[in-house]
């Protein structure tokens, strides 16, 4: 077709307006797209000269993060999150949450962290700030037992599976493996 | 109100010129005023002088011989219904809102950016939303006119979903690698006059070095409008119907494929639907 081949002047509908204007293109051979353009223009022309957007992005920050902060340095990272999972809320929201929800009450600011964590102890959250880990097991000892159980009892007070990634997960899980249980019983070659 | 009332006009229009000529003076005065433009223009009636105006104009309009279904359907905000198939969630969950590091930030995409969170550019979905269904309304159209829409990419792990994408809606597709001049220089490197797309769709603009694919410039050359999805990585100046989102997770490719091709395959069906394709 015939056309400039000059793609940073002007926009594709302008370039075709003007052959059309000034006879170069007959009415009959212009591009199908050129009545749509027409009718549903671009919300801004796709020309190439244009103003450079002065626009500053704002950060995105929210009030909490403080809160994320001082949790995460104190007790690193306690979970294994599954991101498809949005039933299962990760230790550090439900922080956060026990956080906000106890500033409502007259606690001073500076035990709202300490609080927080108690009230989350209270309810079987096991928090373990780094020190704590990286110490050997006895000398943990005397506090409460579910909290800091030995290794041999960790299955016991270790969260399950299931309150990790949530049931959907264990059970296709499962399923998959009654599938592969059936494919084996049928007396096929495996492929290979 | 006025498109169910053509509808029917039209349909009676093939049964029985006659009785389509007095239904249209007694029940679809105003809806067929409209499709005078693109009518015959009629010679010169008399009108009795007591007719009040809206039934003077409908005289005119029952000189109307010429229907044109593709100027109709641009009278139409959305024609195809395309609005509905796609929500504020449906991106979202799809990841479409993820953008780049800010270092990798192209000015120009600037005002589409929601915001920065930990130094990643999260994409502004109440702009991709609109945007998206214009894109979508522009690609529905073209198919609908018999347009030919080509599917564009260098996204490797992708190529298999866009190519079958392109098979489905009955389209074509280029996911390899662009030799320059295909559309420029195309006579000689085919050997023949080439048909050239009517709209290419870009699932990705970027080439596999993370530069400008070199298919954006030559369309705009040739005059091929462009529909594209932009990261915050891209620039967004040449591509006639940017989308702002994310082109590299595999949801978000999934989804624009399939809204992609869903489009083209309605414009098709209302093409048949309108017997555009009997011409």
């Amino acid at each position: 077709m015939a056309g400039s081949r000059t793609e940073k002047i002007g926009t594709i509908f302008k370039r075709v307006q003007g052959l059309l204007r000034s006879g170069a293109l007959k009415e009959a051979d212009k591009p199908i797209w050129y009545d749509v353009y027409e009718a549903f223009p671009p919300k801004i022309p796709p020309a190439y000269e244009r103003i450079v957007p002065q626009r500053t992005v704002p950060k995105i920050l929210y009030p909490e993060d403080i809160i994320r902060v001082q949790f995460y340095k104190t007790y690193g990272n306690p979970d294994v999150a599954d991101l498809q999972n949005e039933r299962i809320k990760t230790t550090c929201q439900r922080f956060v949450e026990q956080y906000l929800q106890l500033m409502k009450t007259d606690i001073p600011k500076e035990n709202l962290f300490a609080a927080t964590a108690s009230a989350l102890k209270e309810q079987g959250i096991r928090l373990r700030t780094a020190e704590e880990l990286s110490q050997p097991e006895s000398s943990s000892e005397t506090k409460a037992a579910p909290v800091t159980a030995p290794a041999s009892n960790a299955p016991l007070s270790a969260p399950s599976v299931v309150s990790i990634f949530g049931e959907k997960t264990v059970r296709s899980g499962q399923e998959e493996e009654q599938d592969f249980i059936v494919e084996e019983d049928e007396d096929k070659p495996p492929k290979l | 109100m006025a498109a169910i009332m053509l509808e029917n006009v039209k349909s009676l229009f093939s049964k029985s010129p006659t009785l389509g000529k007095r239904l249209l003076s007694q029940h679809c005065l105003r809806a067929l005023s409209i499709g005078t433009e693109y009518g015959r223009k009629s010679p010169s009636h008399t009108y009795s002088t007591g007719s009040p105006p809206h039934l003077q104009k409908a005289g005119e309009a029952t000189s109307l011989v010429h229907y044109d279904p593709e100027q109709e359907s641009l009278q139409h905000d959305d024609y195809f219904n395309l609005k509905s198939l796609v929500s504020l969630k449906d991106l979202f969950s799809a990841r479409v809102h993820l953008g780049h590091k800010a270092g990798l930030r192209n000015v120009y995409m600037s005002p589409y950016i929601f915001g920065s969170r930990m130094d990643i550019d999260i994409i502004d979905l109440e702009q991709t939303l609109p945007l998206l269904q214009d894109a979508m309304n522009f690609t529905a159209h073209i198919a609908y006119r018999g347009g030919v829409v080509l599917f564009l990419s260098r996204n490797r792990q992708m190529m298999p979903v866009i190519e079958k994408a392109a098979v489905e809606s009955g389209e074509y597709s280029h996911c390899r690698y662009w030799k320059g001049g295909t559309f420029t220089n195309s006579a000689v490197q085919f050997q023949a006059e080439t048909r050239l797309p009517d709209l290419c769709i870009f699932i990705n603009t970027l080439n596999n070095v993370f530069e400008q694919h070199r298919a954006v410039v030559e369309s705009t050359k040739v005059l091929i409008p462009v529909v594209g999805v932009v990261d915050t990585n891209c620039d967004p100046r040449l591509i006639t119907y940017p989308v702002p989102g994310n082109d590299d997770s595999p949801s978000a490719v999934n989804l624009y494929c399939r809204l992609f091709k869903e489009a083209i395959l309605r414009g098709k069906a209302k093409r048949k639907e309108d017997g555009l394709d009997d011409q």
